[in-house]
């Protein structure tokens, strides 16, 4: 097909042929039927127009509505995935890993005295430390279907499928050390002269007896446990 | 006759048009829900004006969204016009976009395409 019109065109070369035929019975007719074909020939050209201007104007639509997928999807500040995407994710992850009875992991973190950063620093520091650490993370959860999200203010949420304990912990170990060693001073830390972060563990084989609730208040109860023991530590909870 | 006003709404274009200047604006989005309804009288005034005036009309469109039904309508409409403009008449149509506006302009050029007689501009705002 040599465009989606055709159908239309050859109907007019076929009553151009017509009429070059000369096969009309009288030259009233063939006026008549001349006059049709060029009232034909300006509604097919509107036609045309429309389905032009239609595809423009979808095509457009479609490039916005994707955009702001996108936009709903990502925190601005840190470029990672937001709460909201992550809401999503973690239920289809959920439903996937009840069919293949796989385990999950979260692994939540939080940065140590992240109060007193901004107070010591000021809050636009206190953004390019939150990105640098937002960075940090993502580069230690690399596989496809790892989703690294901000979850609130200074707190980070992995959520790593088909992953066991082991795994998450190597993993929360690499998270923890890699801060650290970025050595982004924080001069008002009580428990070190740079950013550190306190991480929280937890994974867990989803069945109909558990909630997915259930799992988010493990990780953050695991999250606690490193605070209250001293924080820039990892605590798990099975 | 009198002065034409209607007040835009979500879906249909601000129309007005003076008699005094003989400018017609249309401002606005338009997709409304039935476009041969809303916009058959606004047609109907400008055949009527036509009709019964010798001065020079001015046509501006501003529009900043509009659906298919209703660039069927300013098609049919441009095609009256060009034919009015065939029997005499002096119409003129602005069509008014942002440079910035691709799409806006591209439609204009789009309409703009069809006409001979009809003198049809793009305006930048």
């Amino acid at each position: 097909m040599r465009n989606i019109f055709t159908k239309e065109e050859k109907m007019i070369s076929k009553a151009e042929r017509l009429i070059d035929s000369g096969s009309f019975s009288t030259p009233e007719d063939e006026n008549h039927y001349r006059e049709l074909l060029e009232e034909y020939k300006v509604l097919y050209q509107h036609m045309k127009r429309i389905v032009r201007l239609s595809d423009i104007t979808q095509s457009k639509l479609k490039a916005t509505t994707e955009k702001l997928n996108e936009i709903s999807n990502i925190d601005a500040l840190t470029g990672l995935y937001n709460r909201r995407y992550f809401d999503d994710a973690l239920k289809k992850e959920w439903n996937s890993a009840l069919r293949l009875k796989s385990s999950i992991v979260l692994i939540m973190i939080d940065i140590d005295f992240f109060k007193k950063y901004n107070d010591t620093y000021g809050h636009l520091q206190g953004d390019k430390c939150l990105k640098e650490v937002a960075e940090a993370i993502k580069n230690h959860a690399k596989r496809p279907r790892d989703i690294v999200v901000r979850f609130g203010g200074e707190e980070f949420m992995l959520l790593l499928p088909e992953t066991k304990m082991d795994g998450a912990i190597r993993v929360a170990e690499r998270i923890l050390s890699g801060i650290e060693n970025m050595k982004i001073e924080h001069s008002a830390s009580p428990i070190n002269q740079v950013v550190t972060v306190s991480i929280g563990v937890t994974s867990v084989i989803p069945d109909q007896n558990i909630s997915v609730e259930s799992v988010l208040e493990k990780a953050d109860k695991a999250l606690y446990t490193a605070k209250n023991d001293g924080r820039n530590c990892i605590r798990t909870i099975y | 006759m009198e002065n034409l006003k209607l007040d835009g709404t979500k879906s249909t274009p601000e129309i007005n048009f003076d008699l005094e200047s003989g400018i017609l604006q249309i401002k606005g989005e338009s997709f409304p829900e039935n476009a041969a309804k809303f916009y058959t009288p606004v047609i109907g005034w400008i055949k009527e004006y036509l009709k019964n005036s010798t001065k020079e009309m001015v046509l501006e469109f501003e529009i900043l969204y509009f659906n298919s039904s209703t660039s069927k309508i300013f098609m049919t409409l441009f095609d009256f016009l060009e034919k009015e403009v065939k029997k005499g008449k002096k119409i003129i149509v602005n069509w008014k976009c942002d440079k910035e506006n691709e799409t806006a302009i591209e439609f204009g050029e789009e309409f703009k395409e069809d006409m001979d007689l009809l003198p049809f501009n793009i305006v930048f705002l």
